[in-house]
């Protein structure tokens, strides 16, 4: 079930109020029951593989716990169990990819074969859920949670359906201890939450779709336009990409918040980071820290790579871009960003030097814009291989980023584009207001921006908010980004 | 229970009102919405006219019958509502009629010289459209000798990517009960499904779209003149010149919607679409009917796109649905002519009004055109 289609109008509310009326002890039933429809919404079958993941890993947790009190086998069952849950990943995400490159390897080399290609429609959400299953076992392993008996409350622990499809990726001991703990009514907490959906739903259905017109024309058809054309829809993506999945977290945290469940912030204004460290903490924070937590310290603390910083942050990245997608582009663009931040180290102190020498402070006004600046672009050029449907389209489009900035360049841009003159403003008037927005909410520090505005001047926020989802919003045709991941 | 009651015991009773004037506080936006959907209405979801033959497509009906050609002010007729009426006041059974889209609007007796024909292609048609219109000659219980098939790609993807079919719902679900065919796949909402979209924030956006452009404003006049916006002949066809006003435009658009997945993997060709098309051909081909499928080249760039499923959205492999019909041809007997490959009949970007239509000279050439694979045979 999309959050961004009707039954989900229906279904948010029956569950919430449905919720607080089951006896607590029961909840977690009618929401593991809930998230299953919420699920089968889909393609019902592929809920007998999420069934797979979950008794995979609520087993091997169990005998993981047993064995490391024991004192014995328990790397064994970790082992097992990672292997175990990742090649249900490997099956239906990469082994196509795999298979198709080693064949072309093979080649190479003179081996000819045709590739095995599986056609398999890749679950939705499933590495999403691998990796929270993953963080289960492994805390587990660490003793930092007890393993689950209650299989109910595991299974929930995974499909809990307001992070089921695309995160936030929760860690076990923040989420399994909510799951048994009883949660009230709460008038502001079930008010907050709507406001948060219903921002959530703006950048959605209004702005991310709205972008994403002229960012499938563009890169639709990469070989009719010019440099200007393509930065455009360059920037637009990286806009589009955030509010699609900053847009779908906020109906996620959203609707966990009115029942009373905290998930993690997966977005904290990405986009007014000064540095590429920096961007990576605060987009997909869940995620990113997943990575840091379970594969780059990890890496850090190993023999052969403690003392190779830069080699681990660029594994992490490709990583994080094969995790994105089976395919080269992806890969590139973790690579591209891995580096953005090797190099970003390797400078820091040279740069710093540079600021000193001219005598700019830290807290400069043009200082921190040009570094804003920079790093949003940096994100954009990167975003080339994320959206290009290939790495030759993405070189293409590289080369064409210089030509077509000649006289006319606006007016070039407005002919060739072919938007109505309406589309136009209105697109840069929501721009504007969600920058705005962001910037007010980054100020708030997690209050509501309006809290301590009057009453009309909320209410107007409110009605606007509402009305601008109803008549500017677009339906139907545009699930979330990151379901495909 | 005792324990759902102390889950809710610090919402007090002031805290409940507050939060449901809250959200009563919005009902009168859904109630605007309500009510412009349903007086707007664009689909006719919700409309029961009083006297069908007091509206424009009645008239235009008669008008085409009488071989009259007709000029329309506005794009808003509803086409199938005017192919309906045509077929119940035709006096004379042509000898071919034309079942298609917009693609095919310009197949008359100008291809067909010595046969009388009648075109009732409809924009953006699909395959409910061709079973409603046909119900006309099958209610009648008179057939015409030939009819053209022409296999869009849209014909049988789902979910189907038009609802204007509606209007004529009872037709074509008489020409199903015929066929003998129960589908869930072409099913007019029933009235309380109908009733399920009153709210619906997308049929507002057109409704809103139908008022600011005063597209409800009806306006028609008969003409003999051909240089109008948008023409309808005495033979059916259509010249619906709005449609290439800016053709350059409706080519980005294409690509857009391309890229948007408009035939992405959640619309394929469906297999119970395709067994009704094949009942439906037994059924004309049982009435002695001579069956003509015909594939229409479509634009370069979009066959191209067809070809190679996208990564985002998937895609429709546009070589293997021709396969289909191909093989469909083949088993029930039938001559097929065209391609959707526009090389196959030499044809580029250039010979195309927009991103989909071929050019009014250009089909009329490679339909005439003997050797071209496009070639359509006479009686």
């Amino acid at each position: 079930m999309l959050f961004n289609s009707a039954p989900f109008l229906f279904f948010f509310p029956a569950v919430t109020i449905a919720y607080f009326l089951y006896p607590p002890q029961f909840r977690w039933a009618l929401l593991l029951v809930a998230s299953c429809v919420f699920y089968m919404w889909f393609i019902p079958q592929y809920l007998l593989v999420l069934f797979l993941l979950i008794g995979i890993d609520y087993g091997m947790g169990i005998w993981i716990e047993e064995a490391r009190i024991k004192g014995a086998y328990a790397k064994q069952y970790l082992i097992i169990s990672i292997v175990a849950t990742c090649s249900v990943l490997f099956v239906f995400k990469y082994f196509n990819f795999f298979t198709s490159n080693l064949s072309a390897l093979g080649g190479f080399f003179g081996l000819h074969y045709p590739p095995k290609i599986i056609n398999l429609i890749l679950p939705i959400g499933l590495s999403f859920h691998t990796f929270q299953s993953l963080s289960y076992v492994i805390e587990v392993y660490r003793g930092r949670q007890k393993a689950e008996h209650h299989f109910g409350i595991y299974a929930l622990y995974v499909m809990f359906y307001p992070q089921l499809v695309a995160g936030p990726i929760e860690r076990p001991y923040n989420l399994i201890p909510q799951l048994r703990q009883k949660h009230d009514v709460d008038y502001q907490r079930i008010a907050d939450a709507l406001k948060l959906m219903a921002w959530g739903m703006f950048k959605k259905v209004v702005i991310a779709d709205r972008l994403s017109a002229l960012v499938d024309q563009v890169y639709g058809d990469v070989h009719s336009y010019q440099g200007p054309q393509i930065v455009l829809a360059t920037i637009f993506f990286a806009v589009q990409i955030y509010c699609d999945f900053s847009g779908y977290c906020d109906i996620a945290i959203g609707s966990a918040q009115a029942m009373g469940y905290r998930l993690t912030n997966n977005f904290n204004f990405p986009f007014f980071s000064r540095s590429m460290a920096e961007y990576w903490n605060r987009w997909n924070i869940s995620f990113f820290s997943w990575l840091k937590d379970y594969i780059y310290f990890p890496l850090c603390q190993s023999r052969s790579l403690r003392n190779n910083r830069a080699v681990n942050i660029l594994i992490v990245f490709l990583l994080s871009g094969l995790w994105h997608g089976a395919a080269w582009t992806y890969v590139v663009w973790g690579a591209i960003n891995g580096l953005y931040l090797v190099f970003s180290w390797w400078t820091r102190k040279a740069r710093e030097s540079i600021y000193k020498f001219i005598g700019l402070d830290e807290e400069n006004f043009f200082l921190k814009l040009w570094q804003t600046a920079a790093c949003f672009s940096l994100f954009c050029f990167a975003g080339i291989f994320f959206r290009a449907k290939s790495l030759d389209e993405a070189f293409y489009i590289i080369t064409r980023l210089p030509q077509g900035w000649g006289s006319g360049v606006l007016k070039n841009c407005y002919m060739s584009l072919g938007f109505d003159k309406e589309w136009w403003p209105l697109t840069f008037e929501i721009l504007a207001i969600l920058f705005f927005m962001d910037l007010l909410q980054k100020n708030a520090k997690g209050q509501f921006v309006f809290a301590k505005y009057p009453a009309w001047v909320r209410w107007t926020y409110y009605y606007g908010l509402v009305l601008a989802i109803i008549f500017w919003g677009n339906y139907g045709r545009n699930p979330f980004i990151y379901f495909q991941f | 229970m005792g324990e759902t009651l102390l889950s809710i015991s610090n919402f007090e009773g002031r805290d409940a009102r507050r939060l449901f004037l809250k959200i009563l506080a919005f009902v009168p936006i859904i109630l605007f919405v309500g009510v412009v959907n349903f007086y707007i209405d664009p689909l006719g979801l919700y409309r029961k006219e009083a006297d069908p033959y007091q509206r424009d497509e009645y008239k235009i009906a008669q008008a085409l019958v009488q071989g009259k050609n007709v000029e329309l002010f506005q794009g808003d007729k509803d086409d199938r509502l005017v192919q309906k009426y045509f077929v119940e006041n035709m006096t004379t059974v042509p000898d071919v009629v034309i079942l298609g889209s917009s693609h095919s609007m310009w197949l008359g007796d100008n291809i067909f010289v010595n046969e009388k024909v009648v075109n009732h292609s409809v924009l953006g048609a699909i395959l409910a459209d061709y079973l409603g219109i046909f119900e006309g000659y099958a209610k009648k219980n008179v057939f015409p000798k030939r009819v053209i098939c022409v296999l869009d790609p849209q014909l049988t993807i789902f979910p189907v990517t038009s609802q204007r079919w509606i209007s004529i719902k009872e037709d074509v679900n008489s020409m199903l009960g015929r066929l003998g065919i129960h589908s869930e796949k072409i099913n007019a909402p029933a009235v309380s499904q109908a009733w399920l979209n009153i709210f619906s924030f997308s049929y507002f956006q057109e409704a809103m779209d139908e008022l600011y452009q005063g597209n409800h404003v009806q306006g028609y006049r008969v003409t003999q003149a051909i240089n109008g916006k948008y023409l309808m002949f005495k033979d059916g066809r259509c010249w619906p010149g709005f449609f290439f006003k800016h053709p350059e435009k409706n080519r980005r658009r294409m690509i857009r919607e391309l890229n948007q997945g408009l035939y992405g993997p959640q619309m394929k060709p469906d297999k119970e679409l395709g067994d009704i098309l094949e009942k439906f051909i037994r059924y004309l081909t049982a009435q002695h009917i001579r069956v003509t499928l015909c594939l229409l080249p479509i634009h370069p760039q979009m066959y191209k796109s067809f070809l190679k499923p996208q990564k985002r959205h998937g895609g429709l492999d546009i070589a293997s649905l021709e396969q289909n019909y191909r093989d469909l041809a083949k088993k029930l007997n039938l001559e097929i002519v065209g391609s959707y490959d526009p090389a196959a009949c030499n044809l580029d970007g250039k010979d195309f009004y927009d991103g989909e239509h071929i050019k009014n000279d250009v089909i009329e050439k490679i339909f005439k055109q003997k050797g071209s694979p496009c070639f359509m045979p006479g009686i």
